[in-house]
């Protein structure tokens, strides 16, 4: 009896220590699995969100939907998971997460209110993981020889939401009190064990142009191609011109889809087999690149205009006047037209509308998209219109009669609403701005009172802005951040006059390709420059002779000989439509 | 009278030694049992612990690995370097110095660059402009602003503006005030002044030359402080830093650059983690400092460790740790028990490198 009692005890001790040891091994491999899958939940809310920016960077008009339970805030921000449901998935839905989704910065120095703005998007989310069984800990958080802080890594909520509690919404400092701003303390009990990580990703468009070419697995051969910047003024050169070339930019590069590849390039290359080599590149050279399949460029046509034959000057139109209500009388400034070829068409910009305030007589930055099933054989867009040319079938002719006549730089495309209309504007040359900063300083400025108001232009400072406050003769502030710190930089007030937000010229006037197996051919002619954007993945573009051309291109081959040379535009790299977007930034807050 | 015979019973002898006999087979076994018990939760515990250890040091390595701009391996495959940006705002912080309320707070990134190659930049350099600037006469070498907060972080930053002498810099701090320029400038008040910081921060315009360490940007604005921090771009070598700054665009690496290019983007500074394997024990350091180790009773030897890079979008990792068993048979059996403790880890980068 005395052995058998012995026996039980130590049997009875034996089983507990095991079951003590399951528990423990079980707590802490569902505690590491609740970690990890914590940054699933959350990568899960952020590739929802991701979606989202997918439909309404492309769109402003679409995406984050209220039925897909999105609240929108004030601020061009989204949110789900927080006054609504959010997204539950896993074992009992205990993984969910909580997403908030802001543009924070936009392309072109335009300001994120802007709706013609692209803009960057900012995702923050924030996965949890409930974890099973009661608030205790399976791992150490003590740093030694033997426990090497598990939990530091690890960090488990049991009772408190940790985060809340010492960072709040995460911009608190830990000494903090608690407000209902910062976050701290709100909401900070929870029910059962829990596990949170945060993330935070940047989503960044895919423009059209990633260089001043690239072929869709056509051939590259350009005699010489460099780069200038349009927001700057003209391309620095005298163009037509075979030289000299603006090799101090050096950023032409070409995307060579072939293994074919000759001319001269001021930039990097990389082709797909190909053999270019230092003695004609400036830049880097990798020759084993392939290119992935290009498609042609959506899109989806609005309302046909009448089409009005060899002239278009679209009609001054408000976006919804009565009986539409609310009327809306901001100027329409999109138009679509129908063509079944076009040759020596002219496209003018919308004259101003008098309800929106404009004097009669004054033009309007005027977008007009035509899409063409056939053959397009010259045009020429004059001052302030932005031409879009979707053409099925072929472009043709001579390259001088491709006229654009819009400006690189500073444009004058109009007369403003200000009723202190002065028949000039001034420009200096020394003007500073500051990185995220409404200070601007020039020296030579003059600032005056009657400035305020007044729209302002120039390196740096986004579109839209407008004298905001005048410190002194030298020193005022806009009504935008600046978008980068410049020294002496081009500044122009505006004094009565409207600027067109677009400094480049070639971006006004784009071709996209929407057949199969099509050409651009521009025929030699007499010496001269064709401004314009090229996105036509199948396509042959080929000239010869002497034109000079600015802008980029994604064409199916390249080609050229005599005295052609290309004259990269970097305004148009981020210029155009979206194509797509992707994530270019990925961060853990890891408090 | 006849007393009662009393009858006296006892285990045989037989008896009493079966007896004996089974109670220590019964002990025997128990002990056994008991002992073998032992050892085998100590030997799970072990494993348990070992094996915590190496998905800790794994963890992290993943974390650390996906949330950074640079990954890279030392040669010899027992160092890993990652570069990360400094998302929270910390005191001392180029924007601390101007706005202490801004400690704590997590960064808003800019973004430069074309989309087809931008920079998601999170550092800050702390460049500012002065509206209220003043050189006195008598001082010329002092600048006075009542809104710069000056710190001792200025030293060495570079000044601009009107009346400013070309190339001065600060060379000494006064109070939040004032500060001693290395030239002379031009009496005036209402100066415009703008001082570029050193912060960590990515530039556009940076040159370099094949085989060459020479850094060159106009904007990165190099000061002393920058000696030491890691130096991120498309023709940088891996773990390169800043040896030493020739003057405000020029700057000299530890490494020579691998290609000729200009007008690069170059991200100089951040937040350096380094994870060594140095004898039995895997250390992880955050600039500079201790935080986590992955060694136990069971000591750690790593037996194989991959890395395949590719444009640092993914990181495959895999590790074998081998734990010495100090319990166990002849060495083949403890050898034998070290196999199946490899642990698989990747990492997907989403991002593209923040270079070029």
């Amino acid at each position: 009896m005395c052995v058998l009692g012995v026996v039980t005890v130590l049997s009875l001790v034996a089983a507990n220590l095991l079951l003590n040891s399951t528990t423990r091994y079980n707590t802490t491999a569902k505690q590491v699995k609740g970690w990890k899958e914590a940054l699933v939940a959350a990568e899960g809310g952020a590739d929802l969100a991701f979606a989202e920016v997918r439909l309404n960077g492309l769109d402003s008009t679409k995406g984050f939907a209220t039925t897909g339970n999105w609240t929108a805030l004030p601020t061009n921000s989204w949110e789900i998971g927080y006054a609504k449901p959010g997204p539950a998935f896993g074992a009992n839905n205990s993984l969910h997460a909580k997403v908030t989704v802001d543009k924070f910065q936009a392309l072109e120095g335009k300001s994120v209110t802007d709706p013609t703005a692209i803009c960057y998007y900012r995702i923050r989310s924030i996965g949890t993981v409930d974890l099973g069984g009661f608030s205790r800990a399976g791992m150490d958080d003590r740093m030694n020889a033997l426990t090497k802080g598990d939990s530091l890594l690890r960090k488990i909520d049991f009772n408190y939401n940790h985060f809340l509690n010492t960072y709040g919404y995460g911009d608190a400092l830990p000494t903090d009190a608690p407000t209902v701003a910062n976050g701290k303390g709100t909401n900070a009990t929870v029910s059962k064990p829990q596990i949170s990580r945060r993330v935070e990703l940047i989503a960044i468009p895919v423009m059209p142009i990633e260089g001043a070419v690239k072929t869709n697995g056509g051939a590259y051969s350009f005699p010489v191609i460099d780069s200038f910047d349009s927001q700057y003024g003209a391309y620095p050169g005298p163009t037509p011109s075979s030289a000299p070339y603006n090799t101090a930019s050096n950023q032409a590069n070409v995307v060579d889809g072939s293994s074919t590849f000759s001319g001269t390039v001021y930039g990097s290359v990389t082709t797909n087999g190909g053999s270019a080599s230092s003695s004609s590149v400036t830049g880097v050279i990798d020759n084993n690149v392939p290119v992935a399949p290009v498609a042609n460029m959506k899109y989806t046509p609005g309302v046909y205009e009448t089409n009005p034959g060899n002239t278009i000057t679209p009609p001054a139109r408000a976006i919804a006047a009565p009986p539409q209500v609310p009327p809306d009388y901001r100027q329409q400034t999109v138009f679509w037209y129908h063509y079944t070829s076009i040759s020596g068409l002219t496209i003018n910009p919308a004259p101003a509308l008098y309800a929106t305030g404009l004097p009669a007589g004054g033009i309007i930055e005027t977008t007009v998209n035509i899409v063409c099933d056939g053959d397009v054989d010259g045009l020429t867009v004059n001052r302030g219109a932005l031409a879009r040319i979707y053409f099925s079938g072929n472009v043709k002719g001579k390259a001088n009669t491709y006229d654009n006549n819009n400006a690189d730089g500073i444009q004058v495309i109009g007369i403003t609403a200000n009723p202190v209309v002065d028949e000039s504007y001034r420009t200096v040359a020394d003007a500073t701005t500051t990185a995220a900063s409404k200070n601007i300083t020039s020296a030579t400025a003059s600032f005056t009172a009657s400035d305020v108001g007044l729209a302002v232009v120039g390196a740096n400072i986004p579109a839209g802005a407008t004298i905001a406050t005048v410190t002194s003769a030298t020193t005022a502030t806009i009504s935008v951040n600046a978008t980068a710190t410049g020294i002496n930089g081009a500044l122009t007030v505006m004094l009565g006059y409207e600027a067109s937000p677009n400094p480049s010229r070639a971006d006004h006037l784009w071709f996209y390709g929407e057949g199969t197996n099509q050409t651009i051919t521009l025929a030699s002619a007499a010496p001269s420059t064709l401004y314009a954007g090229w996105y036509a993945p199948n396509a042959d573009w080929s000239t010869q002779g002497n034109p000079d051309f600015v802008g980029a291109a994604v064409v199916k081959s390249f080609s050229g000989n005599g005295n052609n040379s290309f004259h990269y535009d970097l305004q148009l790299a981020s210029s155009s439509i979206p194509l797509d977007y992707r994530v270019g930034s990925f961060i853990e807050d890891v408090r | 009278m006849r007393l009662n015979a009393v009858r006296e019973t006892a285990f045989t002898l037989g008896e009493m030694m079966v007896s004996t006999a089974v109670t220590s087979l019964l002990f025997a076994a128990l002990y056994t049992g008991a002992s073998a018990l032992n050892r085998s939760y100590a030997a799970a515990d072990d494993y348990f612990s070992t094996h915590l250890q190496q998905i800790r040091i794994i963890d992290y390595l993943a974390r650390d690995v996906k949330r950074s701009f640079s990954v890279t391996v030392s040669s010899d495959l027992k160092t890993v370097t990652c570069i990360m940006p400094d998302y929270v705002i910390k005191t001392g912080d180029p924007e601390a110095v101007s706005d202490a309320s801004t400690v704590g707070k997590r960064r808003t990134p800019v973004v430069s660059g074309p989309p087809y190659k931008a920079v998601v930049d999170y550092g800050a350099r702390n460049t500012r402009t002065l509206l209220d600037g003043k050189i006195v006469a008598g001082t010329l070498t002092k600048l006075t602003s009542n809104t710069a907060l000056f710190s001792a972080s200025d030293i060495g930053n570079p000044v601009s503006g009107t009346g400013i002498t070309a190339g001065s810099t600060i060379t000494a701090f006064i109070d939040l005030k004032n500060v001693t320029l290395s030239a002379a400038g031009t009496a005036g008040t209402g100066k415009v002044f703008t001082v570029f910081g050193d912060g960590n921060r990515t530039v556009m315009d940076a040159a370099t030359t094949n085989a060459s360490a020479t850094l060159i940007s106009n904007t990165a604005y190099f000061t002393a402080a920058d000696v030491g921090k890691p130096v991120v771009g498309t023709s940088i070598v891996a773990g390169t830093t800043i040896s030493s700054v020739t003057n405000s665009t020029t700057a000299v690496m530890s490494q020579s650059a691998n290609a000729t290019i200009l007008n690069s983007s170059v991200t100089i500074g951040g937040t350096v983690v380094v994870y060594t394997v140095s004898g039995n024990t895997i250390t992880r350091t955050e600039n500079g400092a201790l935080t986590t180790i992955a060694s136990s009773t069971d000591q750690l030897l790593p037996n194989t460790t991959d890395w395949q890079l590719s444009n640092t979008e993914y990181t495959q990792t895999t590790v074998t740790f081998q734990p010495i068993f100090n319990l166990g048979g002849s060495q083949q059996h403890k050898d034998a028990q070290k196999a199946g403790t490899t642990v698989f880890s990747t990492a997907y980068l989403r991002n593209k490198r923040r270079g070029n």
